[in-house]
């Protein structure tokens, strides 16, 4: 699977600490490569996250990320309000890249499981290539305040939606409790984790044991030890 | 003439509020005291900016209080901060130790008792705001602190077949997925829906006990 962030498009793990400008993910948001005034855009949103990422987002100034981007005050301010509308914008591109990847991966034909299985190692590969992007994505949101505490809970609606299929096999009637939320809220809970001990490369680890938490409450436990089991030899 | 035990003691501040006999106090008056007012306005004053945002001015602008009495309750900011956060897990603890039977066994009441609990929060949500949304920016850690001592206040016992470690980490997990949608709901601006979460919170609490069918069943019957 193509790696949209890296540069020469070649797929495999990135280095984070090789100092290279993180370049937006290219052709899935319809963004066209020519116009200025996008790449414009697309540098300040690339060195807000490389800045807020490294020193966190109350350190981080305008200044900062201008100096990170190379690009001019008077186009900062065309293009965005202030600090905080160009960490949301910045944020929304990345939520709107892993959920992508996820969804991708997701589609992919299969049984259901199986279908979970693929999108959860999609979701944690994401997470795992760059502990930057992971610590602006997870944590840095909470510090901004009430308009990104809303996104944030908006976004995360989007991937616990995803598992709300599994309720047409379960076998058990439908109504409360919202099992797509408590298995969405786990998984989240698992990765949120990682992100704060700085140990995202660790993710892809826990791919059988969040494998078995997505669907336990859809399927029980016998089948989803099974499916724990198959992603313990995927691995 | 004894104090009210309205007054708090709020460590010897001068010009504390005088207590008064309990029957001569009007219907709607609280007599709440500085310390209280003080972690009242923090909570307000991040639900509108956030913490990082808040100043010391902010705080004691809402809580009409002087800059001097702050300093006299608390060094700076940051304390301000976690002693609110602690007041808010006593008040937790409190709720459930109000709700929780000392004679039925506790799968019995985790649904009263959940239910109190997220209709306190329901009825605070500048306070729940602060522990279980901006206290994630501030320390993640201090939320796993006081978690811990709800879990303790709950005093869930361990299933059998369980060690120590296995259980923690399961609890933590459970806590932990609560408190992801409790903030979900509080971020989207429902918290006074938070009741509605009622059945997720018995079936993650009951279900290490009674496995996947019976916890769903206890978790419907409570909506």
């Amino acid at each position: 699977m193509p790696n949209p962030r890296s540069d020469t498009g070649a797929s495999g793990p990135q280095n984070p600490q090789d100092g290279r400008p993180w370049r937006l993910p290219r052709g899935r948001h319809g963004l066209p490569r020519e116009t200025v005034a996008r790449s414009q855009r697309e540098r300040l949103i690339g060195a807000m996250v490389r800045v807020a990422g490294a020193k966190g987002y109350s350190s981080t100034s305008v200044a900062d990320v201008l100096e990170a981007s190379g690009v001019g005050r008077a186009t900062f301010y065309e293009m965005f309000e202030d600090k905080e509308d160009c960490f949301l914008a910045a944020h929304s591109v990345l939520v709107d890249d892993l959920y992508a990847q996820t969804t991708a991966a997701y589609a992919q034909p299969g049984p259901w499981p199986e279908r979970v299985r693929n999108g959860l190692a999609a979701l944690l590969a994401w997470f795992a290539e760059d502990p930057d992007i992971a610590r602006v994505t997870m944590l840095e949101i909470a510090t901004i305040g009430p308009a990104a505490q809303k996104l944030f809970g908006e976004q995360f609606s989007r991937f616990s939606a995803l598992l709300e299929e599994g309720n047409e096999f379960s076998d058990l009637p439908e109504g409360p409790p919202n099992l797509a939320n408590i298995a969405g809220s786990t998984v989240f809970v698992h990765i949120y984790e990682q992100v704060v001990l700085e140990r995202v490369g660790n993710l892809p680890n826990l791919l059988p044991q969040l494998t078995f938490e997505a669907l336990f409450p859809f399927l029980g436990e016998e089948a989803a030890r099974a499916e724990e089991r198959k992603a313990q030899v995927h691995a | 003439m004894t104090q009210s035990s309205l007054v708090e003691n709020n460590h010897g501040s001068i010009g504390a509020e005088r207590g008064v006999l309990a029957h001569t106090v009007p219907q709607d008056v609280v007599v709440i005291s500085q310390r209280q007012r003080v972690l009242d306005a923090i909570a307000d004053c991040c639900a509108e900016k956030t913490y990082p945002a808040t100043t010391i001015a902010d705080i004691v602008a809402q809580a009409g209080v002087s800059r001097r009495t702050f300093y006299k309750l608390f060094p700076n900011k940051r304390s301000c901060f976690e002693a609110a956060v602690q007041r808010f897990a006593d008040e937790v603890a409190e709720t459930v130790e109000a709700a929780r039977s000392e004679e039925d066994p506790w799968l019995d009441t985790i649904g009263k008792t959940l239910g109190a609990v997220l209709a306190m929060l329901a009825s605070k949500p500048a306070f729940t705001n602060l522990a279980l949304v901006e206290a994630v920016g501030v320390e993640p850690a201090l939320i796993d602190a006081y978690w811990k001592l709800v879990i303790d206040k709950l005093r869930v016992p361990r299933p059998e077949g369980k060690d120590d470690d296995q259980w923690e980490r399961e609890t933590r997990v459970a806590v932990g997925a609560a408190q992801v949608m409790i903030a979900q709901q509080i971020a989207g601006g429902r918290t006074d829906e938070l009741t509605s979460l009622l059945p997720e919170l018995v079936y993650i609490a009951v279900l290490p006990f009674v496995g996947q069918r019976e916890a769903l069943m206890q978790a419907r019957l409570t909506s």
